[in-house]
């Protein structure tokens, strides 16, 4: 009896777990969070911005940044703290600074150049480190960059941002967030 | 849960009209192309003056101003009043024209006017686009006309050329 019950529990606990996954899988949806400037050097530079991101159960994907003013985006890929060279993220920025961040690196790719030129001056290639993304809480993100024709990176500025709100998606089907790298609105 | 901004602004956002090669001009120019936009909101005439090449806009306007008297069902006298225009007539229409005021629509289309915060360097380095002669252009869309020009001149970029339907007719050609 006691070897049933144990063998009961043992799968209900399977049971349990993939539910949990599935669940985890079907929770994995895409965000737009407007940010204002909290202050005036990420005015000028920034202005307001709209990140969009993909959230799951045990992560955050940002996928792009737009200006909310403006007809500008700029796509990122998640990178390795290594690209910045040697110490990371903590080695260019300070351990307290880059503590609970997430790196991505700023593509080229539409206005992402025009992204490295706002944010950081002289640089070839730039990364973002962010801190939580979450509803009503504001946000910070470290801009680092480096020559293009490589070197140390550098840290350029921190911006600083007042949440300002979520935008809804359209109801009906799930975002599937490659639409927006076919510059289609997404769920359209 | 609250809605920011009118949707369509991230719709176009996500569609991201606007284009742009990655260059070390465009870039460069957005100072100089912000500073003349402020000058234009604030209409203030010393800085606008600082960033626009009088002549070669009066060689536009000149340009302009000869071509449709000649293109006219003038004839004779047509081609009379474009000699006559190619003189001291289009330079007094060019200080009637290249004023800060004169180009208020095309500045509140890049959302510079006095009620609104100045937009972000993202925001304007973005819509400038290159152009194989070094030269960095405006547009309002990414296969649209140039709005405003810009060449390096000593340092400094200067607004050298305009579309003059969206100037002229008060920017309905900028959207």
């Amino acid at each position: 009896m006691t070897r049933r019950a144990g063998f009961i529990a043992a799968a209900l606990g399977l049971a349990l777990g993939g539910l949990a996954l599935a669940g985890a899988a079907r929770a994995d949806s895409l965000h737009l969070y407007s940010y204002d400037p909290a202050d005036a050097p990420t005015r000028q530079a920034a202005g307001p911005l709209t990140f969009t991101f993909r959230k799951g159960l045990l992560h955050t994907t940002v996928l792009a940044l737009m200006s909310t003013e403006a007809q500008a985006t700029a796509y990122l890929r998640p990178a390795d703290d290594r690209a910045l060279g040697r110490g990371g993220l903590p080695g260019v920025a300070g351990p307290e600074s880059s503590r609970d961040r997430t790196l991505y690196e700023v593509r080229s790719a539409e206005e992402g150049a025009a992204l490295i030129s706002a944010f950081c001056p002289g640089a070839g290639r730039a990364w973002l480190a962010f801190g939580p993304l979450k509803l009503n809480r504001d946000l910070t993100v470290l801009v680092l960059g480096a020559p293009a024709a490589g070197g140390p990176a550098r840290l350029c500025r921190t911006l600083a941002f007042r949440f300002h709100g979520e935008w809804l998606l359209p109801p009906g089907r799930a975002i599937n967030p490659r639409d927006l790298e076919v510059h289609r609105y997404p769920g359209t | 849960m609250s809605i920011p901004r009118p949707v369509s602004t991230v719709v176009a956002c996500a569609l991201g009209l606007l284009a742009g090669c990655a260059t070390t001009e465009r870039l460069a120019a957005a100072g100089d192309v912000h500073s003349l936009l402020v000058s234009i909101r604030d209409n203030d005439r010393a800085a606008f003056d600082a960033h626009v090449d009088r002549a070669a806009l009066e060689g536009q306007i000149q340009a302009v101003m000869v071509r449709k008297a000649g293109d006219s069902r003038l004839g004779d006298a047509g081609a009379g009043l474009s000699l006559l225009l190619s003189g001291p007539l289009s330079r007094a229409a060019g200080d009637l024209l290249i004023r800060p005021d004169v180009f208020r629509a095309v500045a509140d289309y890049y959302g510079y006017t006095p009620d609104r915060p100045i937009p972000g360097q993202f925001a304007l380095a973005a819509a400038l686009t290159p152009l194989p002669d070094g030269r960095v252009c405006a547009k309002g869309r990414k296969r649209g006309p140039c709005l405003l020009t810009f060449a390096d001149e000593g340092g400094t970029w200067r607004l050298v050329a305009f579309d003059e339907g969206s100037v002229m007719r008060g920017g309905g050609g900028a959207r």
